[in-house]
């Protein structure tokens, strides 16, 4: 199939435990147990936070504590059931159906790097395990599938536009195919429709290519509105404030669609197609003035050519410590001098420091999502960074 | 509480059973499975029912399983597909759940040694538990 794939067919055959950090445009991790996939995390796809959240089963002030607590020591999953938030059943069929979702966007990445952590462990836990001949036969599969619904992929990666009238005399509206209906505005992608309606991101797709096949969906060629990217392009503004590597590997597990808030609207300015996409970067128009400076030109072409460590400027999948050499695992980092830890969270805190001071007003529609886990309490000292970075980011798109 | 693999296992103890699986309809993906399909094995069944549910679904005559985020007093809400032959029941359970998933359970049972109401019936509260309905 790909690198990814080969690669992890070797880990499968080694008996694997670790994870695979796939350095991409859009990055992802997979966490192996004994040579079977156990969890995977793609940033483009809907995490299994986003799907429980966004669809209203768990609040996220549930979620958040549940990921304080059980992320550091990888029982995210067991935490759920145990305190009766899920039952074993949903949780299983829950996270059975984020996997394959993320196996179908990590599986067809084109890596910039690969690199193997030994025996690092996910921070969700393992409620499965599922064999890689299996998960790559299952991509193939809805690769196929996709085909074969509507032939063309140009309305993956572009903003999802409808036609005015409707091409037939009815057709029959289910809960996906009605949210996408509603929610197209001719500025997001599927996949940013995805993580804000909580649904899978391969069902979205496939939705999206049947509403193609109907005639509902305007061409993006004829809308003008090239390919965007599945992530926000603001990323790179975000990374730059590198190094903080043990932060960037955290924002790397949980890339922008789980962080951000199920309802955060599309910044305006970022309709424009100014930043590659995830699988085709060529189809992006280069010349597009940046809203923010950002590395974007010539992306296309050297993506595969420039080593993850010799990039100065990271993008969306350099954030895991490119210097570090593979099979080595990760370490927490030594808090950082310069920075005042204002939102350390401890677990006795239920994963909420009272009246943070870096967090935004609950009123505020660019609060981030859900927390991201796992991290020893220093690391928390950087979220005000990253969150504080966004919302300025944001500001200033606003204004421009 | 069970999980897939356990709720299989019950599935299996319904009198006449002689296969179940957890299809993920989204793509026809099998969950679990359990018992003995014959005609090609588990996948093939699951692919195979998945386009029934799927030619169903996409019929006006019909809503959908998830019709507008099935609410659980929803008369409309679809519960199974039920196909039956002169051998042979053939149960596809709907698994609501709240997030987003597309699951149904499939239940084959031989028809000389079942009883279709109650086998349904068995069903439903398996299917129910799983999910907690």
């Amino acid at each position: 199939m790909n690198a990814v794939a080969a690669t992890l067919r070797e880990l499968a055959t080694l008996g694997a435990t670790g994870a695979l950090h796939v350095e991409a445009f859009s990055g992802a991790v997979f966490y192996l147990v004994e040579g079977a996939v156990a969890h995977i995390d793609a940033g483009s796809a809907p995490g299994i936070g986003t799907l429980l959240t966004a669809s209203g089963r768990l609040s996220k002030d549930v979620w958040e504590s549940v990921l304080t607590v059980g992320a550091p020591t990888g029982r995210v999953g067991a935490l759920l059931v145990e305190q009766g938030y899920l039952s074993q059943g949903e949780l299983e069929l829950c996270v059975n159906g984020a996997l394959f979702d993320a196996a179908y966007f990590a599986l067809t990445l084109e890596p910039t790097s690969v690199k193997f952590a030994e025996g690092e462990r996910s921070w969700f836990g393992g409620t499965l395990r599922v064999d890689v001949e299996r998960l790559v036969r299952e991509v193939t599969h809805r690769q196929d599938q996709l085909t074969t619904v509507f032939p063309s992929s140009e309305f993956d990666a572009a903003a999802l536009t409808l036609v005015t009238r409707l091409p037939k005399e009815q057709i029959v509206v289910d809960g996906l195919r009605w949210e996408l209906l509603l929610n197209a505005d001719g500025r997001r992608t599927p996949l940013e429709l995805a993580r804000m309606l909580g649904r899978g991101g391969f069902a979205t797709l496939l939705e999206v290519r049947r509403l193609a096949a109907i005639g509902l969906a305007l061409s993006p060629s004829a809308t003008g509105a090239a390919a965007r990217p599945a992530v926000s392009p603001y990323r790179p503004a975000v990374g730059r404030t590198k190094p903080i590597p043990a932060a960037s590997t955290l924002s790397e597990l949980f890339g922008p669609g789980d962080r951000r808030g199920a309802a955060e609207p599309v910044p305006p300015a970022r309709t424009a197609a100014s930043a590659p996409s995830v699988g085709e970067a060529e189809g992006a128009p280069d010349a597009e003035p940046a809203p923010l400076p950002r590395r974007v030109n010539g992306d296309g072409a050297s993506g595969k050519a420039v080593n993850g460590a010799a990039v100065p400027l990271p993008r969306r999948g350099d954030p895991i410590e490119p210097e570090r050499p593979a099979g080595e695992r990760i370490q927490p980092l030594p808090p950082l001098p310069k920075r005042v830890p204002t939102r350390v969270v401890r677990p006795s805190q239920q994963g909420r420091a009272p009246q943070e001071p870096g967090e935004p007003a609950p009123a505020l529609v660019t609060s981030p999502g859900p927390r991201w886990p796992s991290p020893p309490p220093e690391i928390y000292a950087e979220a005000p960074s990253i969150s504080s970075l966004r919302r300025f980011r944001d500001a200033l798109q606003e204004f421009s | 509480m069970p999980g897939i693999d356990e709720s299989l296992q019950r599935a299996m103890a319904i009198s006449g059973a002689r296969g179940a699986n957890i299809v993920d309809f989204t793509s026809g993906l099998v969950v679990g499975t359990v018992g003995d399909w014959p005609y090609g094995g588990p996948d093939a069944a699951a692919a195979g029912a998945t386009e029934v549910v799927r030619a169903a679904r996409d019929n006006s005559a019909f809503v959908g399983p998830e019709r507008f985020g099935g609410a659980a007093d929803d008369e409309d809400r679809w519960e199974d597909i039920v196909l039956t032959a002169q051998g042979r029941y053939d149960l596809l359970r709907f698994l609501h759940t709240q997030f987003d998933g597309r699951f149904f359970l499939h239940l084959w049972l031989d028809r000389s040694q079942s009883n279709l109401a109650m086998a349904r019936l068995e069903l439903r509260r398996l299917a129910d538990e799983l999910v907690l309905q």
